[in-house]
């Protein structure tokens, strides 16, 4: 069943200002494997999934940026790994599978989550 | 100063000793419950050194702990809190000893939520009636694993079971139970490396029984498993020494009572040690009257009754002064009374005597690399 959905809109250019203004920013919201070779598109795409995952989980305050990690499948297809306390509130909450989907056009990013899940 | 002084090269020695005795097995060493007293972090970091194969825990708690402070080695945990959630576990990749189908689901969960492949041991109870799947309950076990490996959540790495150590015709009957267990698994098509049933005492007891890996914990701090053979007998050396410093002296006339209770009374005019170790170090008040401390190598009986903080001795007109050194216990090769010996004198076993030991004793560790 669907526990929850989530989707966010971001903006390139404005999220490019804002990761070259605050030089730190860019560590505290991705890992490290999240960085590697990522252009500033894939960035706000997986900072929009992210962003989306937060709505679907009701935005529980334990939630940490560093507790979703989005990632991709051999086939490029994007996936949602969390960890730590993040897994922790989405198991408890009866979530067992996210399901997401990122999408480019000119200089908006948009992701959708759908969590999947069994009742608590 | 109380001190509990852990000697981690006989642990090294000792896990050799059973690698020795286990000839060919894998060994798992086991350091839950603070490494019996040892001190887990220490212990462990000397084992992975020494090689050892896995390290073995209870809970999760114990094994994150492990793995937090930098041990690489496979850990292996299989006493679950009823709400563990397994998601730290999983991403850490500790291995989980799992027995029943709630904890399989959360753990899957886990994996799945997680993105990472969950490695388990299923435990089969083959007579024990703790932790374990029931005769009953076995089958629904490899089913559910079956369908888990299936969709790549989790890997079975290993089966495995306790003994109960109840007598030779009731270890036999287990691992008879184990065999089948096991057969019934590979009947079920699960694929798994490692079968693991003994413990220090089946390991010393049963060749036929190593499997691919043995779990030691009580050999591997010198102790023996058994209340009739000394560890000795096995080559084993005791690891750890209990030691505190006479705090004060007095001399008294015949005829007082001393400590609680007037346990002891003297019998001549005499001089009392005052030591300041106590049951909140974990010396069982029960040995009061029974046990023994060593001082100058010399032994002398705790005749008076242990208090929280303290216990007296009476050493006659020995020159015993405030400032002497006394072992509590230790390795019976340098003369002194053994864990084995304290532990007889509060009716119970070597493995709860170095496991309670704590309180106020500093551990102070030789041979840390």
């Amino acid at each position: 069943m669907i526990i929850g959905v989530g989707i966010d809109t971001v903006q390139l250019s404005r999220f490019e200002a804002k990761l070259t203004e605050t030089p730190r920013l860019k560590d505290r919201l991705f890992l490290d494997i999240e960085t590697v070779d990522a252009s500033i598109a894939t960035l706000a795409g997986r900072f929009a999934a992210k962003e989306a995952v937060i709505k679907a989980l009701s935005g529980d305050p334990g939630i940490e940026w560093h507790g979703i990690e989005v990632g991709k499948e051999s086939s490029g297809k994007p996936v949602i790994w969390l960890h730590g306390t993040t897994a922790k509130i989405a198991l408890q909450a009866g979530i067992r599978k996210l399901h997401v989907s990122i999408s480019h056009d000119g200089d908006n990013a948009v992701a959708f989550v759908v969590a999947e899940g069994v009742e608590s | 100063m109380r001190e509990l002084i852990i000697d981690l090269d006989a642990i090294a020695y000792n896990l050799d000793v059973m690698r020795q005795r286990t000839s060919g097995a894998m060994v798992c060493g086991v350091v839950k419950a603070n490494a019996y007293g040892h001190g887990m972090l220490e212990v462990a970091r000397k084992l992975e050194a020494a090689g050892v194969d896995y390290l073995g825990v209870a809970d999760v708690t114990e094994a994150l702990e492990l793995r937090r402070s930098g041990i690489v080695s496979p850990i292996l945990a299989w006493l679950h809190d009823p709400h563990e959630m397994f998601v730290e576990a999983v991403n850490e990749g500790i291995e989980l000893g799992l027995a029943n189908e709630d904890h399989l689901t959360r753990v899957a969960a886990a994996a799945e939520i997680t993105g990472r492949l969950a490695r388990v041991h299923l435990k089969v109870d083959t007579g024990l009636n703790r932790n374990g799947a029931s005769a009953a309950e076995w089958e629904g076990v490899l089913r559910q694993a079956r369908g888990l490996v299936a969709e790549g959540f989790i890997q079975v790495v290993g089966i495995f079971s306790h003994l109960s150590s109840t007598g030779e015709a009731e270890d036999l009957a287990q691992i008879a139970r184990f065999d089948a267990a096991v057969e019934q698994a590979r009947e079920f098509g699960i694929k798994f490396e490692l079968r693991h049933l003994t413990a220090s005492d089946g390991s010393l007891n049963y060749p036929q029984a190593h499997y691919e890996m043995v779990r030691v914990g009580v050999a591997l701090y010198g102790l023996s498993p058994f209340t009739d053979h000394h560890s000795k007998e096995y080559g084993l050396r005791p690891a750890m020494t209990a030691t505190a410093y006479v705090t004060q002296v007095k001399r008294v006339p015949a005829g007082e009572g001393v400590s609680y209770g007037y346990m002891h009374r003297t019998k001549a005019e005499t001089t009392l040690a005052l030591i300041p170790v106590g049951y909140a170090e974990g010396l069982p008040r029960n040995a009061s009257g029974k046990a023994s401390v060593s001082i100058h190598g010399k032994t002398y009986s705790i005749s008076s009754r242990i208090a929280m903080d303290q216990f007296v001795i009476d050493v006659g007109d020995d020159d015993v002064n405030a400032g002497d050194l006394v072992t509590v216990f230790g390795d019976p090769a340098a003369g002194v009374p053994s864990a084995d010996d304290l532990a007889a004198a509060a009716d119970t076993i070597n493995y709860e005597i170095v496991t309670r030991m704590g309180g106020r004793f500093k551990r102070t560790f030789l041979g840390q690399d």
